[in-house]
């Protein structure tokens, strides 16, 4: 049987299952290990790839990003830090921009995820679309959109002030 | 889920990718873990190696003891330029026509570049001038600055001249010609005030009267209110850096700015002076 039509089955944190192409979830760096690990007992590489710090909602996202990825590739970024303001103007394709077009709670879940589950371009792509967010605010807009920040840790040195002003 | 909740590495990822220092600069100010997370060497890294491209960034990091940083912070003014390059030539006139247009006598001083010495706080105007046995020493070529009204107009003639040669040869002088700043500087003499202008250059001669016999080229030309890093700036805003060391390295380069000659100058063979 060839990679491409072999299926496994990824198990949330809250019990989901999410059947992936093993092509496709072998992009995760978390699940590559333990497939390989598996590999090596001889056991069915089918069963038991649990995930204990991604919840189903997340999950699905992840696995439809990476059964993309495996069809139509990412395009890489060619420079940082950015020249656009627009996540259209430096990934590629179309789909990428689409999928990033989401809400900011779920994309702080996906970039953990991706963390996690090691898939470097989908946190690539996370990180990007959070630059987006944050790009040419304010210190206070920041702060607003990062709500929950404890005002007693919110102020930073004095000299740290000084010099990255300078760097300005 | 806030942001706090996220591995602080990841936070750097985010902030490597904020394209100004003051972006970052405003970050750092939103919270403890902002701040300690727009230290980190990523985000610097990535700044450095995209203001100052990847190879001059890399060169020139021990200059900062490896701190990418403090690099940004000082706009690596230990080891970068901005640099205009600006392939022209002033040709010696003959009767007033430019040489190389009736190819009658031959004396040119190409300029392949200036570099913004910040570190010295001087203008470093390269010059490659070749010509008979009498061709005259560099440093005393005028720059001439000038506001498009001919209100204002500033004379500066050069401070040293640094040459690149490895020997002392009669007609060619190849190297850079010292010039300060604070002369160079539009806004520093109320040129640029109001109006719109050019800096130029002239082999040679001290002052550019209608009497110098070496054609003026211009260097850059300036908008109202300018400072010396909108002079190095293209129209993006962006500057171009380089390294302090000579551009006079690259053959094909040097091939190019002397295609303008016609091969019988070009390859003409004479004795000690004529070279190229």
């Amino acid at each position: 049987m060839s990679n491409e039509e072999q299926l496994v089955t990824i198990t949330s944190q809250d019990g989901v299952g999410v059947p992936c192409k093993k092509e496709a979830a072998l992009l995760a760096g978390v699940v590559k290990n333990m497939i390989e690990e598996e590999d090596e007992d001889e056991t069915n590489i089918t069963e038991d790839l649990k995930l204990l710090k991604v919840t189903g909602e997340t999950l699905k996202k992840v696995v439809e990003f990476l059964e993309h990825h495996v069809d139509e590739p990412m395009e890489t970024l060619s420079e940082t830090p950015l020249q656009m303001t627009k996540l259209g103007e430096c990934v590629g394709p179309e789909w990428y921009v689409k999928f990033a077009d989401i809400d900011r709670e779920e994309m702080f879940l996906l970039v953990k995820a991706a963390n996690y589950m090691d898939v470097p371009p989908l946190l690539d792509l996370m990180c990007l679309a959070i630059t987006m967010t944050i790009m040419d605010k304010s210190p206070e807009e920041v702060r607003g959109i990062f709500s929950k920040v404890n005002p007693s840790l919110a102020a930073p040195p004095q000299a740290a002030e000084a010099d990255v002003e300078a760097a300005a | 889920m806030s942001i706090e909740a996220l591995p602080q590495g990841v936070l750097s990822t985010i902030l490597s990718f904020l394209e100004k220092p003051k972006d970052v600069a405003d970050c750092a100010l939103v919270s403890k873990q902002f701040y300690d997370a727009s230290s980190s060497d990523i985000v610097w890294k990535a700044m450095a190696q995209s203001i100052y491209g990847d190879e001059l960034a890399n060169e020139t990091l021990n200059k900062y003891d490896g701190n990418w940083k403090a690099m940004v912070v000082d706009d690596n003014r230990l080891g970068a330029c901005p640099t205009l390059f600006n392939i022209k030539t002033s040709a010696w006139k003959h009767n007033g026509i430019a040489t190389h247009l009736n190819n009658s006598s031959h004396y040119y001083c190409t300029i392949p570049c200036i570099k913004w010495d910040r570190k010295n706080r001087i203008v470093r105007v390269y010059i490659d001038a070749r010509g008979e046995m009498d061709l005259r020493a560099p440093v005393r070529s005028g720059i001439r600055l000038r506001s498009d009204d001919g209100c204002s107009q500033k004379d500066t003639s050069g401070q040293r001249f640094v040459s690149e040669l490895k020997e002392e040869t009669t007609g060619h002088y190849k190297g850079f010609i010292c010039y300060l700043e604070s002369d160079i500087d539009p806004s520093f003499h109320d040129v640029s005030n109001n109006t719109k202008g050019k800096c130029t250059f002239c082999y040679a001669n001290l002052m550019q009267r209608s009497w110098a016999d070496y054609e003026p080229v211009e260097l850059f030309s300036f908008q109202p209110n300018t400072s010396m890093k909108d002079v190095f700036s293209n129209k993006n805003g962006k500057i171009t850096y380089t390294s302090y060391k000579s551009p006079f390295t690259d053959e094909t380069e040097e091939e190019k700015r002397w295609r303008f000659l016609k091969p019988s100058v070009r390859n003409r063979k004479r004795p000690s002076a004529w070279w190229v």
